[in-house]
Parts: C-alpha cells; structure tokens; sequence
C-alpha cells in the first residue's frame, strides 16, 4: 500500500512521467492526490504536463529543454519501486524490467553480509552489469 | 486534529531522476514531514538521495522551495502541498506524512 490515511478514504491519484524523447530515459514522476482531482481531459492533461515540467525546471539536474510529457494510466499506479521508460517504438510508457529490485539488492547486501564481503562490492558488479 | 495521511516515494537512478507527490490539502491547517526511509548505492563512487517540502499553496500563496528544502512545515488554509525525492546514482525511498487540524 503507498497511501494510508486516518479517514479511510482512497483518493484519486493521477501521474505523468517526463521523459526525454532522444533516449526514452524518464527523468520525473509525478503524482496527483485528491480526493476531488479532476478527470483526465485535454485541459487537465496539459495542467499536469505543465507542473511536471515547471518541477524538473526548478528542481532537476537535467535541463527541462526539449522533454516531454506522458500521462500514466490512473488505473495502473506506479508501485514502489517501480522504474519507467518511455518506449520509443512502442509509444507508450513501460516499467522497466527490475533488474535492481530492492528485494534482490535486500538479498545481495545480507548474504554479502552473512559472507563477510564488502556490501558495495555485489552491488557495485550487479550495476556494472545492467548498463 | 482531524486525521492523517502519507504514502511513499521512491525514485531510481543510473543518471538522475525525481519522483514528486502534489496532494490535495483541502485549505486545511497541515503540519506536514518528510523522512529518508532507505538508499542503496547503484555502482557510484558519488551519490545522492534527498527527499523534501518543494511547493506549498496556502493562504493564497505560492512557496517554492529549492536547495534547503523543509523537511518540516506547518501551513494554515494550505490547498496543496508537492513533497519530493531526488536522487543521483542509487535508489531512494521516503514517506511523507501530513497532520491535518
């Protein structure tokens, strides 16, 4: 579960992720939480495209310049954990295959432990290896 | 006080990346936190995770955050708040927490 509130009520969440269009990289998440956030319509869409992208203007090392914006489908919201791509040929947004999942990295780390290894050694070779 | 409410944030990097959660206030009076629940380094000898406050919009005002951003805050007829993190080369994992009165 990645909300929990006192009142029992579930809002409605709404996300979009920015992505630069040259490599598919997605460089920004953004989440909507409300209990009265509108629906998604042209208007609403742009309105969230435009905080998603004032936030990576303001607060991101990558230059907002020429990135673009893709809206998440409402009923298939982002998990912890989860990483996105944009998928150029396919056009649409992906989860990328977990090949960092914390659970491994979790597992990793204790057996490393457990072995009497350096940690950052394991993770460092896993990291190497997915790039 | 009236209730509480908080969820997860959570960004990976091999570059840098951010993930940011505006959530809908109601012009409540809201203390509200932020905290650093775990990061794993991703192969970097340098790395980063941040997690904070980056934009309130209470009393009629718009406060953008940036660099120091409040881990903490307290804002009367607050109508949206955006808590963030921010990483470079790990992964990061935070909650936010909102008090509402």
């Amino acid at each position: 579960m990645k909300y929990v509130s006192t009142d029992g009520v579930i809002p409605r969440i709404a996300w979009c992720a920015v992505y630069d269009p040259a490599t598919g990289e997605v460089v920004h998440v953004h989440e909507f939480v409300g209990n009265d956030i509108a629906d998604e319509n042209e208007h609403v869409s742009l309105m969230r495209a435009d905080v998603a992208l004032a936030y990576v203007r303001q607060h991101a090392r990558k230059p907002a310049k020429g990135l673009q914006v893709v809206h998440g489908d409402p009923k298939k919201l982002p998990n912890v954990g989860d990483r996105f791509a944009y998928d150029l040929k396919k056009k649409k947004l992906v989860t990328i295959a977990d090949r960092h999942s914390v659970q491994d990295v979790e597992k990793s780390a204790q057996s490393a432990k457990a072995a009497g290894k350096p940690v950052r050694q394991s993770t460092k070779k896993r990291a190497k290896k997915t790039r | 006080m009236l209730g509480q409410k908080g969820g997860w944030l959570w960004a990976w990097s091999s570059g840098s990346h951010s993930h940011a959660v505006t959530v809908a206030m109601d012009n409540r009076n809201i203390f509200a936190e932020v905290a650093l629940v775990r990061t794993y380094v991703l192969g970097s000898e340098w790395m980063f995770a941040g997690i904070g406050i980056s934009q309130v919009v209470a009393n009629g005002n718009v406060e953008n955050f940036s660099e120091d951003y409040p881990r903490v805050i307290w804002r009367t007829n607050c109508a949206t708040m955006t808590f963030h993190i921010s990483v470079y080369e790990c992964f990061g994992q935070g909650r936010w927490l909102a008090n509402i009165w």
